[in-house]
């Protein structure tokens, strides 16, 4: 049924239907091709290599839960993503936002002496608050005085990381062993919809519609995107540059840390080591091979999930964990496939 | 004597942040950017460890990494320069395939917890040949972009490419070489991370020094003495930083310890925003250069 609202919704053209399968049918065969070559290279046998890619996603109902699973933070993370990328603030600390937002969060459950119900709200509205302030400083310097964007948040992701281990080792300590904290109280924790799929799940797909709404219907998403699309024009027609720029990172940040609410809240219920997962830099992958619309973010999101679990059982398999990466950067460059085509044949024909 | 050994210590990181930063430099200079400067490193750290694993040889190592790295100079050369892809979003994908196939790599064909038994031995005040050659590229580069014709055309390439065009300059030639010899000395740069400082690969293990290295050349307003300064800077922040963590002198929780050059970026950074009105940011740089 949400299905044929995104359909309503977005008018899909029957060219775009064709693009959409076409690229769908690169990335299958980049897939194909990589998982053959990785596997001859590592020498897992061909076929188990293939079949336990395919019964770690897609094959199998466990496997397709676990695929959703990773789909949340990842979808979310990438639609703040998404949002920065549009109005031209290169917002790569989504990792770092991912962060701020879970230890928010458990701070919130965790210390905070008020009901359950409570305890969730000021969850939310604190992470928001606190991951787009975080971001905010790099929209805010980005803005003021052309300090570049890039750095500024990927340095922020490293500060984040900091804060983390600091918290985990230090005064948040649970346990003995593992650096992690307490669990959260059971009230507090999203139900499953089906285990390991939680229903912070339904929560990342609310998002989408949000993320589409403000950035194709609203005043302000059409000044992000032209902001995003010609900065000099958006201040011919009188739109504030600055002002739009920081509202992207600001509300960009926001998203990002609802990723790690609800990694919290839905997946981990604590705080641990490595609890964003990479899902930070994954999205920036994701909303690239969106090309940052919204409507896209959902499928690219899936994608990346797809191959993220895939890694995961084929590195029981006996294949290093890395080969993810190798296909999200291959992904970023189908991505501009039709363009490369188009200009290759552009410069043989003169 | 005895002053100079924590002096030394605190520049080891120098020719790392420095090699890097040169060789993001010169892509930059000639118009073009490479945000990969994280991954071509984390590619140089295998290959160094690949070549020593093989060749038994600290020079042979820096020299596979140039090699390595410089293919992925190639890459970004044939996609951003060639077909005139978006060089962010290309540089991006360049870092993300760069540290994914150094891990699978590594994974595939070197034997676990291999580590390097030997290092540079020092020349001169107890620091390595390879500071100074740091340092000889420097004074090579500065050389070279203020006084050669080979420079010159590099600047123009990357301020107007119309212009160098007008003049007689392969543009698409420049930004090439430029790129391919800029990869290359990033591979150089996490070869002797891999090889003389950590000894061995571990995945992560750039931790951000890439990013510092382009956050370098901002710093250094795109010009050599500049980025020399920036590379010295931030480098002794890093072993000032190792320094203080390994002799136990500690004032603030480790953990924070390790974000003390990347919070000075952020500081630097933003300083340098406040005061420097006069940006030496060539002016075509990120534009891919369209022939008429």
């Amino acid at each position: 049924m949400e299905k044929g609202i995104v359909l309503k919704m977005v008018k899909v053209s029957k060219s775009q239907v064709i693009s959409g399968l076409f690229y769908g049918g690169i990335v299958v065969l980049c897939l194909v091709v990589a998982i053959f070559i990785a596997s001859l290279v590592t020498g897992v046998a061909i076929d188990e290599s293939f079949g336990t890619f395919f019964s770690s996603t897609l094959g199998s109902v466990n496997g397709l839960l676990e695929v959703l699973k990773r789909t949340t933070p990842l979808l979310i993370a990438s639609l703040g993503v998404a949002v920065a990328f549009r109005s031209g603030f290169w917002n790569i600390g989504a990792e770092g936002q991912i962060i701020i937002g879970s230890i928010v969060t458990v701070g919130i459950c965790l210390f905070l002496d008020i009901p359950a119900y409570l305890k969730i709200l000021f969850a939310f509205i604190a992470s928001i608050l606190a991951g787009g302030a975080y971001a905010g400083v790099a929209g805010f310097l980005k803005a003021k005085w052309d300090v570049n964007d890039i750095v500024i948040t990927m340095m922020l992701n490293l500060v984040a990381f900091a804060l983390l281990t600091y918290l985990l080792v230090g005064p948040w300590h649970w346990g003995t062993l593992y650096p992690r904290t307490e669990p959260i109280p059971v009230e507090t924790r999203f139900p499953f919809i089906k285990y390991p799929l939680n229903s912070t799940f339904i929560l990342a797909l609310i998002l989408a519609f949000f993320a589409y709404f403000l950035i194709k219907k609203t005043v302000l998403g059409y000044k992000m995107r032209v902001v995003g699309d010609n900065p000099s024009a958006a201040a011919c027609y009188g739109i504030n540059v600055k002002r739009t720029i920081m509202l992207a990172a600001v509300i960009s940040g926001g998203i990002c840390a609802l990723a790690g609410t609800s990694l919290v809240l839905g997946e981990f219920f604590r705080l641990q080591e490595g609890i964003s997962a990479m899902y930070g830099f994954y999205a920036i992958a994701v909303a690239l091979f969106a090309k940052n619309k919204p409507e896209l973010i959902p499928f690219a999101a899936l994608l990346v999930a797809i191959v993220l679990v895939g890694t995961i059982g084929l590195s029981a398999a006996g294949m290093p964990r890395r080969f993810g990466e190798i296909v999200v950067g291959l992904l970023f460059i189908i991505v501009f496939l039709p363009v490369l085509l188009k200009r290759v044949k552009w410069l043989k024909g003169g | 004597m005895g002053f100079i050994e924590p002096i030394s210590a605190v520049l080891s990181f120098f020719p790392i942040i420095g090699l890097a930063a040169l060789g993001g430099l010169l892509s930059q200079k000639s118009g073009v950017y490479n945000i990969a400067i994280e991954g071509t490193m984390a590619f140089g750290t295998f290959s160094g460890i690949f070549a020593y694993f093989h060749w038994q040889s600290l020079w042979i190592s820096l020299l596979f990494g140039f090699f390595c790295g410089a293919v992925f100079g190639v890459l970004l050369s044939v996609l951003s320069v060639r077909y005139k892809l978006n060089q962010i979003v290309i540089g991006f994908a360049i870092w993300f395939l760069a540290e994914g196939l150094a891990g699978f790599l590594y994974f595939v064909l070197v034997p676990m917890g291999f580590s390097v038994p030997e290092r540079f031995g020092d020349i001169f005040l107890s620091l390595d040949p390879i500071f100074y050659l740091t340092i000889g590229l420097f004074v090579f580069f500065f050389i070279f972009f203020r006084w050669t014709k080979q420079g010159l055309a590099v600047t123009v390439a990357g301020e107007s490419p119309e212009v160098a065009d007008a003049a007689g300059i392969n543009v698409y030639r420049i930004r090439w070489i430029c790129n391919i010899i800029g990869a290359g000395l990033m591979g150089v740069a996490g070869s002797y991370l891999a090889v003389h400082i950590l000894q061995g690969f571990t995945y992560k293990m750039i931790a951000g020094y890439g990013w510092v290295a382009f956050a370098v050349i901002m710093f250094g307003r795109w010009s050599p003495t500049g980025v020399l300064l920036g590379s010295i800077f931030f480098s002794s922040l890093i072993g000032i930083q190792t320094r203080l963590q390994v002799a136990g002198i500690i004032f603030i929780p480790p953990e924070f310890m390790v974000v003390l050059p990347h919070i000075g970026v952020i500081i630097a950074l933003t300083l340098v925003g406040i005061l420097g009105k006069k940006s030496g940011m060539p002016s075509a740089l990120g534009i891919p250069y369209e022939r008429e």
